[in-house]
C-alpha cells in the first residue's frame, strides 16, 4: 500500500470510521513500516487535542436576544399555539453574566441582528427566561428506593460529580451472594424526608454551589401506596381532587455562565393530571434511586460505616455517572455547578433503607477532566470535595409534616399532563387495552399503584397501569390505536429484538429500561426499575401475542409515517426506536439478540423513500 | 452531545416559550463554537448564532425526528454560516474594488490554529469542524452537510493534510480548491 493510498484511511481509522477490517489490518501494517505515516497519525492527536479541547472563552448569550426577536416576530412565522406563557415571563429574573464573559451582545452595529434589536423597544427588559433541564430517564433502575426529598436541601461547594450508580453485587444476587454489608432485606421505604445542607468546601466559589435551593417533595406514608400523583406540594386532602403537582427552585445556571453564576430567581413548575412515573413531568417523588446500579464494579470500593444524621449508614464509591439520575433529581432542588461523569462520589445510604443520606464528590484525575475543567471554567484542586451534600430530618415510613405539601403558589397556571385516574366509560378502546396488558406475573410485593388514561391529545388514548412495592415500579402503557410507522414507547434510538420466554418478539431499549412490544390489535410499553430480566418476564406474561414489526409495513409505507408520528401531539411517547433493517444483511449480533441498525438520521423502517440528497444550501433553515 | 427531549421539542414547536429557551441554552454554545470556526469571527458568529436560532424557531414545526436534533441545529447553523460567508465574500470584493488588497500575512503570524483553519475551503473547513471538533460521525455530518458520507471523509481527509503540513511547517497552509 502506498502513502498516497492508506493515509484517507489512517485519517478514517483515527475517527473509528474505517468498518472494513481487511482496510484497517492493511492500514496497521502500512502504519508498522511507515515513519511518515506514523507522524501523520501521530500529528491528528495533537490537532484534536488543540480543537476538541480548546479554551473558549467569552461564549455569548443569545437567549434574550433571540427570544425578544422571536416575540418580536409576524404570527404568521410563529409555531402553531404560540403563547407568550405570560405567568412565567412574569417570573424571569436576568441571569448574571459570568464576570469572564461579555454581555449579551444584540447584533453588531449595522447588522440584522442589530436592527432587530433597535426595532424591539421590548427588548432591553426581555431577561433570559430560567433555565431548566430537560427530564432525564431513571433509566437503569432496579431495586429502587428513595422517595422524596422533604425540604431543604443545602448544598455547599462546586457541583458534585461521581460514578455512577451501581448497587453491590452483595445486594443484588441471591441470598447466599449477600453480606453483612448488605442488608439481606432492606426495610420497606414508604416514605422518606429529609432536609439537605449542601456546603461549599473551603476555597471554592460561593457563587459555584451555594444555590440555597429549597425543595418540597415527599412521599407520604400512606398505606403502602405511593401517592406519587402528590407531586410536592398538594395538600393532602386536596390531593384526589386537584391531582396538582409543583415545584419550586431556582433555575439551574447553564455551563457556560460557570461557575461565577448566581442561579437566576426561582422558577415554578406546576402540572396536573400527571402520569405516574413519567419523564416528561418529573416529580421528586418518583426520584426512585436505582440502588441496583450504584456501581459496575464486581467489588465496589466500600467506605465502611459510620452515622449520617444520626441514622447508622453505609458508605461506597461510585461516580458522577451512576449517581446521575439522583443528582438530576436534586437539581431540580436548585442550581448546581457542572460535574465530570467520572468524577468519584463517596455515597452513604441509611444502613437500614438504603435511602442517600449523603455524597461528596470529588475531582477525577486525568488530562481529559483537566481539559473539561478548564474548558468550564473550575479550578477543582486534586482530592478536594467539590460538592458535599448531607440530609439531616430524615424520616423513614414516619407521618411527614404538614408542610410538605404547601399549596401551589397563586398565579401559577398548571399545565395538564393529560392523564386520568378514571377511564371513561363511553369509550371502551382503553379498558380493552389495560385488560389486555395486564400481567400475570409481577415481582413479589407489587401492589396496583394508578391506573388511568393518558389522552385528550393528538395521539391515541394510552392505557396506563403501575404497580410498586414502595421501593421498585412497573409500568405498562398499552394502545389500540397506535398507527404504526415506529415502535410505540420511547424506547430511544437503538433497540435490540429479543425473543421472550413465551416465543412472542420483543423490542429492548438500549438501557434496558422499557421493552416495547407489537401485536396485530395493540402495543404495550412495559417500563420500570426493576432491570431487564424483569421487565422481559412481565412483558412475557401480557396477554399479547407479540409479533415482529411489520417488516414490509412499516419500511414501505405509502405515506413518511414519521411525519404522522412527530405531529402525533405532545402527549404521544417520542423518541421512538427506528427500527431499520431489523431483518437482512445488516444484522448484528450482540449479546445473544439481534442488533438492528438505527437510521439516527432517517427512520427507514418507516419509510426508506428515496430522498434526493439537498444541495448545499438546502433544508431546514435554508434560504430561499 | 447531549439530545434533548421529544417532548421539549415538541413543547418547542407548539409554541412553548421556555422550552424553545430551554433549546437555545442547551445549543448556543456549540452553535456560537462551530459558527466561530467556520466564519473565523467570533463576533460574525454570534450574530448568524442569533440568527441561526431564529430560523430553528420558525422551522422546528417541521423537524420530523429524522436525524438527531442536534444534527438538524448543526444543518440550519451551517447554512446560516454559508450565507454570512456568501454575504462577507460580496462585501470583501466591494471593499477591493475601492481599496488595494492588503499585504499578505507574514508567515511569522500563522502561530494561530484558527488562521490555519481560516485557511482552509469552507467546504473542507465545516466538515472538519464537525468532525474534529465536535466529534461527529461521518453520517451525522454527512446528515448535517447535505452530502454523502463518502464525501465527509474525503473533505476531513483533506482538510486534516493541509493542517498536518500547517503543523509542520509551522505556517497556514495553502488555499485549495473545493473538493
Amino acid at each position: 500500500m502506498r502513502c498516497d493510498e492508506a493515509r484517507p484511511d489512517v485519517s478514517a481509522a483515527f475517527d473509528g470510521e474505517l468498518h472494513d477490517a481487511a482496510r484497517r489490518d492493511a492500514v496497521a501494517a502500512h502504519l508498522a513500516g511507515c515513519d511518515e505515516c506514523r507522524a501523520f497519525d501521530a500529528q491528528l492527536t495533537v490537532l484534536r487535542r488543540r480543537l476538541r479541547y480548546e479554551v473558549v472563552a467569552g461564549v455569548p448569550d443569545v437567549t434574550a436576544a433571540v427570544l425578544a426577536a422571536v416575540r418580536d416576530e409576524p404570527a404568521a412565522s410563529r409555531p402553531p399555539g404560540h403563547v407568550a406563557s405570560g405567568v412565567l415571563a412574569g417570573m424571569r429574573a436576568p441571569r448574571p453574566s459570568r464576570p469572564t464573559s461579555p454581555a449579551p451582545r444584540r447584533g453588531r452595529p449595522g447588522s440584522p441582528a442589530a436592527a432587530r434589536h433597535a426595532a424591539s423597544p421590548a427588548r432591553r427588559s426581555v431577561a433570559p427566561a430560567a433555565a431548566s433541564r430537560p427530564p432525564r430517564s431513571l433509566a437503569p433502575v432496579a431495586a429502587a428506593f428513595l422517595a422524596g426529598i422533604v425540604a431543604a436541601v443545602t448544598f455547599v461547594g462546586p457541583p458534585p460529580t461521581g460514578p455512577p450508580w451501581v448497587r453491590p453485587p452483595t445486594c443484588r444476587g441471591p441470598s447466599s451472594r449477600r453480606s453483612s454489608a448488605c442488608p439481606a432485606s432492606p426495610r420497606r421505604s414508604r416514605s422518606w424526608s429529609a432536609a439537605g445542607t449542601p456546603t461549599c468546601p473551603s476555597g471554592a466559589s460561593a457563587a459555584g454551589c451555594a444555590t440555597a435551593p429549597r425543595v418540597a417533595v415527599a412521599r407520604p406514608a400512606r398505606r403502602d401506596r405511593l401517592p406519587a400523583r402528590a407531586v410536592g406540594a398538594v395538600p393532602r386532602h386536596r390531593r384526589r381532587r386537584r391531582r396538582r403537582a409543583w415545584t419550586r427552585a431556582p433555575a439551574a445556571c447553564p455551563r457556560e455562565a460557570q461557575p461565577g453564576c448566581s442561579p437566576p430567581a426561582p422558577r415554578v413548575d406546576a402540572v396536573r393530571r400527571r402520569e405516574p412515573f413519567a419523564d416528561a413531568v418529573p416529580s421528586p417523588l418518583d426520584l426512585v434511586l436505582p440502588v441496583d446500579s450504584f456501581t459496575l464494579a464486581a467489588a465496589p470500593p466500600t467506605l465502611g460505616s459510620r452515622t449520617v444524621a444520626g441514622r447508622p449508614a453505609l458508605g461506597l464509591v461510585t461516580t458522577v455517572a451512576q449517581v446521575r439520575p439522583l443528582l438530576d433529581g436534586l437539581l431540580q432542588g436548585g442550581g448546581w455547578r457542572e460535574l465530570y461523569p467520572s468524577d468519584p462520589v463517596e455515597l452513604w445510604l441509611d444502613a437500614g433503607a438504603l435511602v442517600p443520606l449523603a455524597l461528596t464528590v470529588r475531582p477525577d484525575s486525568g488530562d481529559d477532566r483537566r481539559w473539561w475543567a478548564a474548558r468550564a471554567g473550575y479550578d477543582d484542586p486534586a482530592g478536594a470535595a467539590i460538592l458535599d451534600v448531607v440530609v439531616h430530618g430524615v424520616r423513614i415510613n414516619e407521618p411527614l409534616p404538614e408542610r410538605s405539601f404547601p399549596r401551589v403558589p397563586a398565579g401559577v397556571t398548571p399545565r395538564d399532563a393529560g392523564f386520568d385516574d378514571t377511564v371513561p366509560a363511553a369509550d371502551a378502546a382503553p379498558r380493552s387495552a389495560a385488560a389486555a396488558a395486564s400481567p400475570g406475573w409481577l415481582p413479589a410485593g407489587m401492589r396496583p399503584h394508578r391506573t388511568g388514561v393518558l389522552g385528550g391529545g393528538a395521539g391515541p388514548d394510552v392505557a396506563v397501569s403501575t404497580w410498586t412495592d414502595g421501593r421498585a415500579w412497573v409500568k405498562v402503557r398499552a394502545t389500540r390505536r397506535w398507527p404504526g410507522g415506529r415502535l410505540f414507547g420511547e424506547l430511544g434510538q437503538v433497540v435490540r429484538r429479543v425473543r421472550l420466554a413465551g416465543g412472542a418478539t420483543a423490542y429492548v431499549a438500549e438501557g434496558g429500561n422499557r421493552v416495547a412490544l407489537h401485536a396485530g390489535d395493540i402495543d404495550v410499553e412495559v417500563s420500570g426499575s426493576i432491570g431487564e430480566p424483569g421487565l422481559r418476564r412481565v412483558a412475557a406474561n401480557l396477554d399479547v401475542a407479540a409479533v415482529r414489526c411489520p417488516p414490509d409495513g412499516w419500511r414501505r409505507p405509502p405515506r413518511p409515517c414519521v411525519r404522522s408520528a412527530a405531529h402525533a401531539g405532545p402527549l404521544l411517547p417520542g423518541g421512538l426506536a427506528r427500527v431499520r433493517r431489523a431483518v437482512g444483511p445488516h444484522r448484528r449480533r450482540r449479546g445473544g439478540a439481534d442488533l438492528p441498525r438505527l437510521g439516527l438520521g432517517r427512520a427507514p423502517s418507516c419509510s426508506r423513500r428515496r430522498r434526493s440528497r439537498p444541495s448545499s444550501a438546502a433544508g431546514p433553515g435554508a434560504s430561499a | 452531545m447531549d439530545e434533548p427531549a421529544p417532548q421539549v421539542v415538541r413543547a418547542a414547536a407548539a409554541g412553548d416559550l421556555d422550552a424553545f429557551t430551554e433549546l437555545v441554552r442547551t445549543y448556543q454554545m456549540p452553535v456560537w463554537r462551530f459558527l466561530r470556526h467556520l466564519l473565523g469571527d467570533a463576533e460574525l458568529a454570534e450574530d448568524v448564532t442569533q440568527d441561526t436560532f431564529l430560523r430553528v424557531h420558525r422551522n422546528l414545526a417541521g423537524f420530523e425526528f429524522r436525524s438527531k436534533f442536534s444534527t438538524w441545529i448543526f444543518r440550519i447553523a451551517r447554512n446560516a454560516g454559508t450565507d454570512a460567508l456568501r454575504a462577507q465574500q460580496r462585501r470583501a470584493r466591494l471593499i477591493r474594488a475601492v481599496q488595494p488588497a492588503p499585504p499578505a500575512g507574514d508567515a511569522a503570524t500563522g502561530v494561530e490554529l484558527s488562521a490555519s483553519l481560516a485557511s482552509l475551503a469552507p467546504k473542507l473547513r465545516e466538515a472538519f469542524i464537525l468532525v474534529e471538533v465536535f466529534g461527529l460521525p461521518y453520517r451525522e455530518a454527512g446528515d448535517a452537510l447535505g452530502v454523502p458520507e463518502g464525501t465527509v471523509k474525503s473533505r476531513v481527509f483533506h482538510a486534516r493534510g493541509q493542517l498536518v503540513a500547517w503543523l509542520r511547517a509551522g505556517e497556514p497552509g495553502e488555499r485549495v480548491g473545493e473538493v
